[in-house]
């Protein structure tokens, strides 16, 4: 696995820079014409078969790849593109739900990295911002947001391609409830430079706003975790989170 | 495994009523904590030559995922065999794991963890009790402790108290093995605000040591409770302190002709943390398989799971009164009125929500 995850990243480094995504935001063909040179270099191919030349990765396997499209704010288009390479039917809900958990779990890195490089170094009352405890506090929420939407979506992933909807209830649930905690103390602990166009943050923002609607919000999969819940009310919650 | 607990589980706790199963790990009774040894299930991931299972932290998460689940009285035997005997295995002398920890394992001896003092909460390091040395290698013990759980019913305490001195805020403390029925121990109970009475102070007036009281190295005691504390936070209790009102709950709401969809809603939420939460758990039990101590992670998890512990009785709390065409039975009542009580504590025992935080960002880097 990690042969592939560090040219991909290199690879949506080089492809995807800040000045390419402003531009492909509001442009088709310029957004396919980058997702072409990421398809000469094989890399849509990952979760393709063996058999048909692909390089047949598990969605589990295939995760780390999926986050750094996240991280690198890159469309999620790359994850649709390598699916549709693997299965043959449209993609369920389900997983599509659990495919944008990993792309939200890779923003959130990249958010959580974002405010760690801006409150050390923007200082306020003769210090950085990180000596300020409500400042750390606040980071450490973030972090924690970060930490469980990764293991959610190792989780969500864990289920394949064939991933149930309880499951990835649990995943896109925790990823899209992050969303609104997780963008709001970035926006809070970067004041007013945040909100502005010039500011690269914007862009994974943007995207995470996104994601989290995409495949159903955490309230859609709440209710559905919900109904199977209560069509099991006699099992206690770990019988019941066991067999998910 | 699990189903060993459960069987057990089953057979000693069918008596039990809602409120009394909503205490999880505060609900006491040595008699379930003998009987648990006779199954093998204290001191899992002790050494076997030291009366324990030799098994590893996923066996434990497994067996006190169980208990918590059913809300079985751990209470007794919990502390001794959470932190004190991986404590004495770690820092004790061969004597000291020799004389103790087959006897926790067999469910005999109970530990309490004293820490907190009156002016040494939070800042722990501001202890002020203080173990003089004799001439004989022995030691003199004077001083307090507060917050003690279990202290009016336990054996032991593992008390941290200053031995000398030290330009170092954090040197010149080192832990002892009291005896808490020995001379010059009083324990004053002090009752909690549902009547109950879990935790104590304790006073030392000139209690005598022997030099093998004494717990690792004179001095070395902040990095011990360091290691310690990282014990007590790792496990699946900081997210289980509330799962048993949580599925009674459950188990009301599914009982109702019709259900609505925002409390269809609500219980998915709830339920979707929970398993998310246990997953972040697991995670944390196999870095414990790795042998590494993740400080950073336990801080983490356990201010989540304490933010989602509080949270259930104020939902269930605020759903049962939005039905008053509805007739809840008086344990569900009961058992919501007591976690509303009890909650507050989950994000203060074992550390507060703003000292975790703080740790998680030293974690980052920020100081
Ligand atoms: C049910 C229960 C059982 C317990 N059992 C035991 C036990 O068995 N043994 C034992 O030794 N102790 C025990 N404790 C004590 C527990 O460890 C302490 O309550 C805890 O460490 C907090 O100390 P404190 O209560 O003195 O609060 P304080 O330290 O006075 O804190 C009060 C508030 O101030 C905040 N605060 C303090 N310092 C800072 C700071 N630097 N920055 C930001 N905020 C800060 C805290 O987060 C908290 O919100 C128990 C507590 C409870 C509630």
């Amino acid at each position: 696995m990690n042969e592939f995850l560090e040219p991909f990243e290199r690879l949506l480094t080089q492809h995807y820079p800040p000045e390419r995504l402003r531009v492909i935001e509001g442009d088709e063909a310029a957004a396919s014409a980058v997702l072409g040179a990421i398809d000469a270099a094989g890399f849509l191919d990952a979760l393709r078969t063996e058999a048909e030349g692909g390089a047949g990765l598990s969605l589990l396997e295939a995760e780390p790849l999926l986050r750094a499209i996240g991280v690198a704010a890159a469309p999620a288009d790359i994850a649709l593109a390598m699916l549709r390479r693997r299965i043959e039917r449209t993609p369920s809900r389900a997983l599509l739900a659990v495919v944008h958990s990993a792309l939200i779990a890779g923003a959130l890195e990249k958010l959580l990295a974002f405010c760690s490089a801006h409150v050390c170094t923007r200082e306020q009352f003769g210090k950085p911002l990180a000596a300020q405890q409500a400042i750390q506090q606040q980071m450490a929420q973030l972090a924690e947001q970060a930490a469980l939407v990764r293991v959610a979506s190792q989780y969500g992933c864990a289920g394949g391609f064939d991933v149930g909807e309880p499951r990835a209830a649990v995943a896109k649930h925790a990823a899209s409830a992050a969303v609104p905690i997780a963008t709001s103390i970035a926006h809070a602990v970067h004041g007013a430079i945040g909100v502005t166009e010039e500011y690269d943050m914007q862009l994974w923002i943007r995207r995470l706003y996104d994601w989290r609607m995409a495949a159903g919000s955490e309230s859609y999969w709440a209710n559905k975790l919900g109904r199977s819940r209560l069509d099991q009310a006699e099992k206690n919650a770990v019988e019941f989170v066991r067999e998910i | 495994m699990r189903e060993k607990v459960r069987a057990l589980v089953a057979r000693e706790c069918a008596g039990m009523t809602l409120p009394e199963r909503a205490r999880t790990w505060m609900g006491y009774s040595a008699e379930f904590s003998r009987k648990m040894a006779e199954e093998g299930l204290i001191g899992l991931t002790i050494p076997r030559r030291y009366g324990g299972q030799g098994m590893g932290p996923f066996a434990r998460f497994v067996v006190v995922e169980e208990l918590l689940i059913a809300g079985a009285p751990v209470a007794a035997h919990w502390i001794a065999d959470r932190q004190s005997a991986p404590l004495l295995l770690k820092f004790g002398s061969e004597e000291q794991r020799q004389r103790f920890i087959p006897k926790i394992c067999a469910g005999e001896l109970f530990f309490s963890i004293g820490m907190s003092e009156p002016g040494a909460g939070s800042d722990l390091a501001a202890i002020q009790s203080r173990a003089k040395r004799q001439q004989d290698g022995g030691w003199i013990l004077n001083g307090r402790k507060i917050w003690t759980s279990g202290a009016h019913l336990n054996d032991y305490v593992i008390a941290l108290v200053r031995t000398s001195d030290s330009e170092d805020r954090h040197g010149g403390m080192s832990q002892f093995i009291v005896d808490l029925k020995a001379p010059g121990v009083t324990i004053r109970p002090i009752e909690d605000l549902t009547g109950e009475t879990d935790f104590n102070e304790i006073f030392f007036d000139d209690v005598q040591l022997e030099a093998d009281a004494l717990v690792g190295e004179d001095g070395e005691g902040w990095k011990q409770v360091t290691a310690e504390l990282a014990f007590e936070r790792s496990g699946p209790e900081r997210i289980y302190s509330s799962a048993v009102l949580l599925d009674a709950w459950i188990g009301h709401v599914s009982a109702q002709a019709e259900i609505s969809d925002a409390r269809t809603t609500k219980i998915g939420a709830l339920t979707a943390e929970l398993a998310a939460l246990r997953q972040m758990s697991i995670a944390v039990a196999a870095e414990l398989e790795k042998g590494n101590s993740p400080v950073t992670e336990a801080a983490l998890i356990k201010d989540l799971g304490n933010s989602f512990e509080q949270k259930i009785p104020q939902i269930v709390a605020d759903d049962l009164a939005s039905h008053p065409e509805e007739t809840p039975n008086a344990e569900l009542q009961a058992a919501t009125r007591l976690l509303l009580q009890l909650a507050p504590s989950f994000s203060l025992r074992g550390g507060t929500r703003e000292i975790l935080r703080g740790m998680i960002a030293r974690g980052l880097g920020l100081r």
